[in-house]
């Protein structure tokens, strides 16, 4: 059994009186440890998915099991657990709590959560050791994406998801946090799922789910991943 | 077009933001409704009222003359040019006994035919049921609470006077048939006054026909003004327009009364002359005839003082003489003594010369022993020294025979001579020098010349012979002369040791002499003396017989001059005597005199002066209720605003979360080329029509709601038949006003400073308030301590300041209200605990029916009951207290007690401030507290007050005792008798109970009533209890107060959670995403609530005690004082009901947060 299986998953958003399907009949498995890319058009229903995997949204129609458990039919309660204990989350946007410092950004993370890692053993994983007592809005975007990966690694989440990570940020930057996320995966057995726009980035996963029109268009299995540093784009 | 469009924008606007809208339009018509309404309250009560008194035609005054009016009176009256009307009465206080056997105390009054409004009548009756009276016989009866259950129209009641009162001096009729019931103006309230009958206080008002009363002459009159109708009641333009007449309407009343009066004034004033004439003549003949008498005392107690001042003075001079004696006899003594005292010493000096002179005269005898030895010495000492010399003399001498005999031996030839004639030659020279030796030689050798060697061993042997000689003659001479030496040394100081003895010898010898000298000289003066002391002792016996001579002198003379005086005070005492009887008659007759004076000035005293002359002020009905208005009046002026300033704060907040949420919109717009003010309009339009729907609902419910609550609350006490509630532009502008230019000048303040700012600014996202260090960061040991969330809570707080204040005040003054609220039935219920447990601390009092000449037996009534356990006759009246500067006056109960000092077992008289106790005086009364108040007077300032018989007596303040309920003046009997001239009647009894188990108070109170005399009886059991369900209306205020505070918690915070979350909204979604639940996501955002609703809490505790103690003070009615302290119990519900409100806002608030969709609000940037 994969880590990560995703069947005939359906989400769909009533408007008045148009349905509009933005998940429709998704399957794919992903196994402990892998390094997943999701591409796709825009409104391919990228992040529908991954809101779904994440417990944040319940979904229409099918079944995700992580680690060997349904979460299609966990009431909201238990959704907030599992989002607690097994799930890392790196925005798009990096939401991070402007009253909070970087340090306390992570610290509210790892607070909640059963094994936490060291918190300033994570930012300094990230390279923020220095920055651990600003506020966000004294850091730059790359740095701010960086401390949401720390929050998102405090945690020690079985799966970590990140929509579009590097998507506000430039090439060098980007792949830092790119590479940052690689080695997690490598180092500590972490499944991590990406969403990106960036066909590039394609080559350094394990998996590459393609979507169109809420369907999975193409699922390839990268035999030889590449390091971060040899992509270019 | 861009109207249009503009116009879709804003509704679309409001339509999406439905929420948003309502809460600002429900803020403010909460704050209008509340502002409108309240200050509407004062002006709709004095219309009401003053449309009843101007259809009535209520009366601008009523003058009551206690000799009655005549009709030169009248005719006075409507010369004065203000005056309008006068309308003539007759009143008289009798009782009414229905049909079932009540009898009550009635004020009767006339009603004049025709008195309505065409016909320029006064107090017109406001009929509510049946008709006005119109034949004989027929009356109108005044509604309240007084009137019989059982009298209805065609009811017939008997009427009868106190005692010895005949009715038909009054009345044509005995008898009179209901034939309607009526309301007046001048009887507003239940109070319907004070009379002299019965147990003082009148049930109720009844009119009769002017014809069907007998009196002489008017007694009343009720005057309205020409301008009256011209002035709302109640205006200062009113009260200074009445001034001039009331003026000159009491100047026509002295006038009156003292052309009434003048005679018998003058009668009384003249007879009060002569007896003080003869009185006076009395005393001054009693004085002449004393005067005499203590002349002649005098006279002999001058004389005999002259006599004991003789006598004291010859004995003082004889004892004197007579101690001169004795202290010479003691001298005389002391002479003696110290004569044989010298004697003694002289003959031991005596002996003691003749011992030393015998030692002396010894130690010669020795000194000369001793001089015979020294001599003797002396010359053994020669003797010695000539020895010596010899010996000397004698050595040289053979020293020289030695050294001639070795010169011989050396002349010896060393061979025998030869020659014989050398051996004469040397026996011859031998013979020279030592002849002896020479013959010795001779002989020894004979004339041989063989001889030398012979000669020269005997010459060695001699010379060895002789040396051993003269060896030992010197060691006896060296021996000699050492004992010389120590015998002259002896010798030099036998002498010394002689001479110096010698020397102390002479020396005694003259001292001797000296002291030979001095006893002599002493001897001479002891002599002396001995002579001077027989001297005195004769002196003295001379003088021992002048004195004894003198005192018989003197007491010859002095037996003389007391016998004189002896006959002198018989005379005199006899003298007294008479006088002593005289007097008794002459003081008989000045008391006699006295009293006719004093009964003389008790009549001019109580001859009345004046007429009384009461404004509309004066009616106890008609000012409370204007102080009642004016008291609303003044609340509000400060509740109201308080809802205006939450709501200017919600509406702020509101706004300007509403411009930053459409902040990408307004910057689309402004890049789209509409201008600055064309986008403000639309948020200021926005604020404007949610202020002005809101206003107009506010005012137009506040202007009927809040009157409407308030004036049915207070008819209960005032029955006043109208209840206007008109429109007032006024209110309802300035509240539109107040509420538009405040939401607006909101919008406009959040909107310019968005507006300001470029499109590609307001197109970006707005920046979230950036997380900054705040202050309390600084304080490390305190922050360090802080958990994690505990941090988060405190930089959240301080991030929002705006959302703090505005909560902390909302909080605080749901908080004051709800304190406020408590606080005031905290007061009121004061009123009872402390009234009826710590003051009037009696069980009962019972009226009876007493007069001057017929006093009641209490102990009769009281003493023998079993459940009495002790009881004070006192007496009360029902007086009018006022002071010269004031124009109000007072109803007060007067009180003296027959015993002073048991009083506090059933009034506990005392300072509310320190407890002191307050003991009743002769030097003046004690009055209550609020009373003082009102009259604005401290101990020692006078007061003047009308008694039921219109009498005015000035008294002084002795003393200020917490009181809470009417007002008394508590006096003793004997100040109540230096003030008036009269004895009280005691009228009443205060009793205490026992409350045995046997006790059944509605037997209690019918064995009390059968007795004679009983009147009435008033149990304060049942007072407080019946006091207490009166004062139930106030619980209309506390719950009002209770739910605008809920209200105004609820909506501020409700407004404030709600901002909060929605401008929270991703960071709220974010930390649902990281897997915060539901109750931890909740307490992220209500820590900060509750912190804020614990400070607002603290500063409504505080604001809330402010505000309670403004509102008592307003509140409070004349004849009531209000405690003034709120109880800890009130404290804490007052927190706890904040607590609650807060929670119900948190509980109602949890449920939107459930709701937050994470999905959603991550989204995008907004
Ligand atoms: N809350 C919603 N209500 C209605 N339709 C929605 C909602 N969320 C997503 N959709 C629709 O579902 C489809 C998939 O959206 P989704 O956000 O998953 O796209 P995506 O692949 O992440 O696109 P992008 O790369 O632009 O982020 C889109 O067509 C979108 O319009
Ligand atoms: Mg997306």
């Amino acid at each position: 059994m994969a880590f990560v299986q995703l069947k005939d998953v359906t989400k769909k958003y009533q408007m008045g009186e148009v349905t509009i399907t933005a998940v429709d009949g998704v399957d794919f498995a992903i196994e402990k440890g892998d390094f997943a890319v999701v591409v796709g058009a825009s409104g391919a229903g990228k992040t529908t998915v991954l809101n779904l995997l994440g417990g944040m949204d319940k979904l229409d129609g099918g079944s995700i099991e992580i680690d060997g458990r349904e979460i299609s039919h966990y009431s909201a309660k238990q959704l907030t657990e599992y989002r607690r204990f097994d799930i890392g989350f790196v925005f798009q946007f990096y939401n991070l709590i402007q009253t909070l410092t970087a340090k306390e950004n992570v610290e509210l993370a790892s607070q909640i959560s059963r094994s936490p890692l060291d918190v300033e053993g994570v930012l300094e994983m990230v390279g923020l050791k220095d920055r651990m007592n600003n506020f966000p809005s004294q850091l730059s975007g790359g740095e701010q994406q960086r401390v949401a990966i720390a929050r998102a690694l405090a945690k020690n989440p079985k799966l970590l998801l990140c929509d579009e990570p590097t998507g506000a940020l430039d090439y060098q930057t980007g792949k830092a946090i790119l590479q940052l996320l690689q080695d997690t995966s490598r180092e500590r057995n972490m499944t991590v799922i990406i969403i990106t726009h960036n066909t590039a980035i394609q080559a350094i996963a394990n998996k590459i789910i393609k979507m169109k029109n809420g369907k999975v268009a193409e699922f390839i299995i990268n035999e030889n991943p590449q390091p971060v540093e040899r992509i270019e784009w | 077009m861009v109207k249009t469009s503009f116009n879709r924008d804003l509704i679309r606007s409001i339509i999406k933001s439905r929420s948003r809208f309502f809460s600002v339009m429900a803020i403010i018509f909460l704050g209008v409704c509340f502002f409108a309404g309240i200050n509407a309250t004062e002006p709709d009560m004095l219309l009401s009222a003053d449309k009843y008194y101007k259809e009535q035609r209520l009366s601008d005054f009523r003058i009551f003359s206690p000799l009655g009016f005549k009709d030169e009176d009248f005719a006075g009256l409507h010369n004065i040019s203000d005056v309008k009307t006068v309308q003539k009465g007759y009143y008289k206080d009798l009782f009414f006994t229905t049909p079932v056997g009540t009898t009550s105390i009635v004020k009767l009054m006339s009603l004049q035919p025709g008195n309505s409004a065409e016909k320029n009548g006064i107090n017109i009756p406001y009929l509510t049921e049946g008709r006005l009276p119109k034949a004989s016989g027929e009356v109108l009866l005044l509604r309240g609470n007084g009137v019989p259950q059982e009298l209805e129209i065609g009811s017939t009641v008997s009427v009868t006077l106190p005692n010895d009162e005949e009715i038909q001096d009054y009345l044509i009729t005995t008898e009179l048939t209901v034939v309607g019931f009526m309301k007046s103006p001048l009887y507003i309230t239940f109070e319907r006054g004070q009379t002299n009958i019965g147990d003082g206080s009148i049930a109720y008002i009844a009119y009769i026909l002017e014809d069907d009363f007998t009196l002489e002459s008017y007694n009343e009159a009720y005057v309205r003004l020409q301008d009256t109708d011209q002035y709302m009641s109640y205006s200062v333009q009113y009260n200074e327009m009445t001034l001039t007449a009331k003026n000159a309407i009491e100047a026509l009343g002295k006038k009156a009364m003292s052309r009434e009066t003048g005679a018998l004034r003058k009668e009384l004033e003249e007879g009060k002359d002569t007896f003080l004439e003869s009185k006076a003549e009395a005393e001054e003949e009693l004085a002449a005839a004393e005067e005499q008498l203590q002349q002649a005392e005098q006279a002999i107690v001058a004389g005999e003082a002259q006599l004991t001042e003789n006598e004291i003075r010859h004995s003082r001079e004889l004892e004197a003489g007579r101690k001169k004696i004795s202290r010479g006899k003691e001298e005389l003594a002391l002479g003696k003594l110290a004569y044989y005292d010298g004697y003694a010493l002289w003959l031991e000096g005596y002996s003691r010369y003749q011992d030393g002179r015998d030692e002396l005269h010894e130690a010669k005898v020795a000194l000369d022993e001793g001089r015979i030895k020294l001599e003797a010495g002396e010359y053994e000492l020669e003797a010695a020294r000539s020895q010596l010399e010899d010996s000397q003399n004698q050595l040289t001498l053979l020293d020289n025979i030695i050294l001639l005999l070795r010169e011989i031996e050396g002349t010896l030839p060393q061979a025998d001579p030869n020659l014989n004639e050398e051996y004469q030659e040397l026996l011859q020279t031998s013979r020279e020098i030592y002849p002896e030796f020479a013959d010795g030689l001779q002989s020894i050798v004979g004339v041989s010349h063989n001889y030398v060697t012979e000669l020269r061993t005997t010459l060695r042997f001699a010379i060895a012979e002789l040396e051993l000689m003269y060896d030992h003659g010197q060691l006896q001479y060296a021996e000699g002369q050492k004992q010389l030496i120590a015998g002259e040394k002896a010798l030099v100081e036998n002498r010394m040791l002689y001479e110096n003895g010698l020397l102390v010898y002479q020396a005694s010898m003259q001292e001797l002499a000296v002291a030979k000298d001095d006893i002599d000289k002493a001897k001479v003066e002891l002599d002396a003396a001995r002579v001077k002391i027989e001297e005195n002792v004769e002196q003295l016996e001379q003088a021992e017989q002048d004195i004894a001579a003198a005192e018989a002198k003197l007491a010859a003379s002095l037996d003389e001059g007391f016998q004189e005086l002896q006959v002198a005070r018989d005379k005199l005492d006899k003298g007294w005597a008479t006088f002593l009887e005289e007097k008794e008659d002459a003081l008989a007759k000045i008391d006699e005199a006295e009293e006719e004076i004093t009964e003389a000035e008790r009549q001019l005293l109580e001859l009345p002066t004046q007429w009384f002359v009461s404004t509309r002020d004066g009616n106890p009905g008609y000012s409370g209720y204007g102080d009642d208005v004016e008291r609303i009046g003044a609340v509000a002026k400060v509740f109201p605003l308080f809802f205006f300033l939450v709501a200017a704060l919600v509406c702020l907040t509101t706004m300007t979360r509403m411009i930053e949420e459409e902040r990408t919109q307004i910057g689309t717009m402004k890049a789209l080329g509409y201008g600055t003010w064309l986008i403000a309009s639309k948020y200021l339009l926005y604020a404007l029509v949610a202020s002005l729907v809101g206003s107009v609902l506010g005012f137009s419910l506040g202007f009927q709601l809040f009157p409407r609550t308030i004036m049915t609350i207070y008819g209960n006490m005032y029955a006043i038949p109208h209840l206007l509630t008109p429109f007032h532009l006024d209110y309802a502008l300035i509240s539109m006003a107040i509420a538009v230019l405040t939401t607006v000048v909101a919008a406009l303040a959040a909107t310019l400073t968005t507006l300001k700012s470029t499109p590609a600014q307001l197109m970006q996202p707005k920046a979230p308030l950036p997380g900054k260090r705040i202050l309390f960061e600084r304080v490390t040991f305190l922050w360090e301590r802080l958990s994690f969330i505990q941090k988060v809570t405190v930089r959240n707080l301080f991030r929002y300041k705006r959302r703090l204040f505005m909560t902390v005040i909302g909080i605080a003054g749901c908080c004051a209200l709800l304190l406020t609220g408590f606080g005031i039935r905290d007061s009121v219920n004061a009123i009872m605990e402390k009234q009826f447990n710590e003051i009037f601390i009696y069980d009962g009092m019972v009226m009876v029916d007493a007069t001057e000449d017929e006093p009641v037996d209490f102990e009769a009534i009281l003493g023998v009951e079993p459940h009495v356990t002790s009881y004070n006759a006192v007496m009360t009246e029902a007086v009018t207290v006022s002071t010269d500067e004031s124009v109000r006056n007072f109803k007060v109960n007067l009180l003296v007690p027959e015993h002073e000092r048991t009083l506090s077992d059933y009034f506990e008289l005392h300072q509310r401030i320190g407890g002191e106790h307050l003991p009743l005086t002769n030097e003046g009364a004690v009055i209550t507290e609020k009373l003082a108040r009102l009259l604005d007077v401290a101990v020692g300032d006078t007061l003047e007050y009308r008694d039921t018989e219109n009498r005015i007596y000035s008294i002084t303040i002795s003393g200020i005792a917490e009181n809470y309920l009417t007002h008394y003046v508590f006096m003793s009997n004997e100040y109540f008798g230096q003030l008036t001239f009269r004895d009280p009647v005691y009228n009443a009894g205060v009793f205490n109970l026992d409350y045995a188990s046997d006790y059944v108070e509605s037997q209690f109170r019918q064995t009390l009533m059968e007795k004679d005399g009983v009147i009435g009886i008033a149990l304060t059991r049942s007072y407080s209890q019946r006091f207490s369900d009166t004062l139930s209306s106030l619980d209309y205020v506390v719950l009002i107060l209770i739910l605008a505070a809920g209200a105004l918690a609820i909506v501020v915070l409700y407004n404030l959670t709600n901002i909060n979350i929605t401008e929270r909204m991703r960071e709220i979604a974010t930390i649902k995403v990281l897997g915060f639940r539901d109750r931890e996501v909740s307490s992220y955002v209500y820590r900060e609530n509750m912190i804020l609703s614990f400070i607002g809490t603290l500063f409504g505790l505080l604001l809330g005690s402010v505000l309670h103690r403004f509102v008592i003070e307003t509140m409070e009615v004349d004849n009531m004082m209000f405690g003034r302290e709120i109880s800890s119990i009130n404290y804490l519900i007052a927190v706890l009901m904040t607590l609650a409100f807060t929670m119900l806002v948190n509980f109602f608030m949890y449920y939107r947060l459930k709701k937050v969709d994470m999905v959603e609000s991550l989204k995008s940037v907004e």
